[in-house]
């Protein structure tokens, strides 16, 4: 009997020593350039959420950014981030003038937005991919304030996946992306 | 028998005395680790150190509070800040896993930050050097804490 409890217990600390170690989400950063220029960085999300907060400037204090001289109004983003929670999927916007193609789209949680160029020999290619509960939070502050942390803390939440990819003119390619790993492939 | 155990205690029990302070002090030594700096320029000229952690975060305490006329100059609160994000930096970094944290190569030059067993390594591959450098995380992070006290 006391040899089950101990051995239970035992497991238990094994159980909890794997766990805490999935906790830990990191954010990637790669690009690739064409003439063979590489960056790789990786970098945890506490580590963001630790160190966003310490910063102080003008319009960034406590890790939220202030929006006092823009003309973002956020009532109004937030009104648009509602309608866009609580919509089906589908596409919200197609802009196609020739020389691009812009789309942002609703599918699943997230919020997705397409840019490419179909100028004669152009390359770029743009794919944003971001969670909706991610720019709830981005909104969730005071008034006139946008909070980064609490976005960033959302994000850690969020399941791995690409949230940016550009494919550039001169073959450089950017991705970022979130998982549990310490280490970019 | 009595001087039989006064034989004893100073065979074994002085030498004792004085070696157990330096097995301490060697012990913290060792775990404190090093910090290592290695320049390799092309002209052949070759540059190396190596100092124990233990030693400077020891030579911190002695560093003097600044005073003008017997007053204390509070630091500049950019550095503060500066200083409290590299503290916060360095401790996420002491609990975080060995990994590579930047690489970035170009046709030219190679820099790699990276985490391994407690110390942060830098190295950079440029054509006119190659520098290795070592830092235990910890001693990072209790230097930017003494500088910050000061």
């Amino acid at each position: 009997m006391v040899r089950a409890a101990i051995l239970s217990i035992g497991l238990l600390f094994l159980v909890g020593d794997a766990t805490a170690g999935s906790d830990r989400r990191w954010i990637h950063v790669t690009v690739d350039g064409e003439d063979g220029e590489r960056v790789r960085v990786n970098v945890p999300l506490s580590l963001i959420e630790t160190v966003l907060p310490l910063i102080e400037d003008d319009d960034f204090r406590h890790g939220k950014i202030r929006l006092d001289d823009t003309d973002l109004d956020r009532d109004e983003v937030l009104a648009m981030l509602r309608a866009v929670d609580q919509a089906e999927d589908g596409e919200y916007v197609t802009v196609d003038d020739g020389d691009e193609h812009v789309r942002v789209a609703k599918q699943g949680k997230m919020l997705t937005v397409k840019v490419e160029d179909l100028s004669e020999g152009g390359k770029e290619h743009v794919d944003i991919q971001v969670p909706v509960a991610v720019l709830h939070a981005l909104v969730s502050g005071d008034e006139d304030e946008l909070d980064v942390v609490a976005a960033i803390e959302a994000l850690g939440k969020h399941s791995d996946g690409d949230l940016v990819t550009v494919n550039d003119d001169d073959g450089t390619v950017v991705r970022i992306w979130i998982d549990d790993a310490n280490a970019s492939n | 028998m009595k001087r039989t155990r006064t034989i004893w205690v100073i065979l074994f029990g002085i030498p004792a005395l004085l070696i157990l302070p330096l097995a301490v002090l060697g012990s913290r030594v060792y775990t404190s680790g090093t910090i290592d700096v290695e320049v390799m320029e092309r002209n052949g000229c070759e540059f190396g150190l190596h100092v124990p952690a233990t030693l400077v975060t020891a030579a911190l305490h002695f560093i003097p509070e600044c005073t003008i006329d017997g007053v204390r100059v509070e630091m500049d609160p950019e550095a503060r800040q500066a200083l409290r994000i590299a503290a916060a930096v360095a401790e996420e970094l002491e609990g975080c896993p060995d990994g590579i944290l930047v690489d970035v190569q170009d046709a030219t030059e190679i820099v790699t930050i990276e985490k391994k067993d407690g110390k942060i390594h830098v190295f950079v591959d440029s054509p006119d050097e190659t520098v290795r450098c070592s830092v235990p995380i910890r001693t990072v992070r209790r230097a930017v804490e003494r500088i910050a006290a000061i």
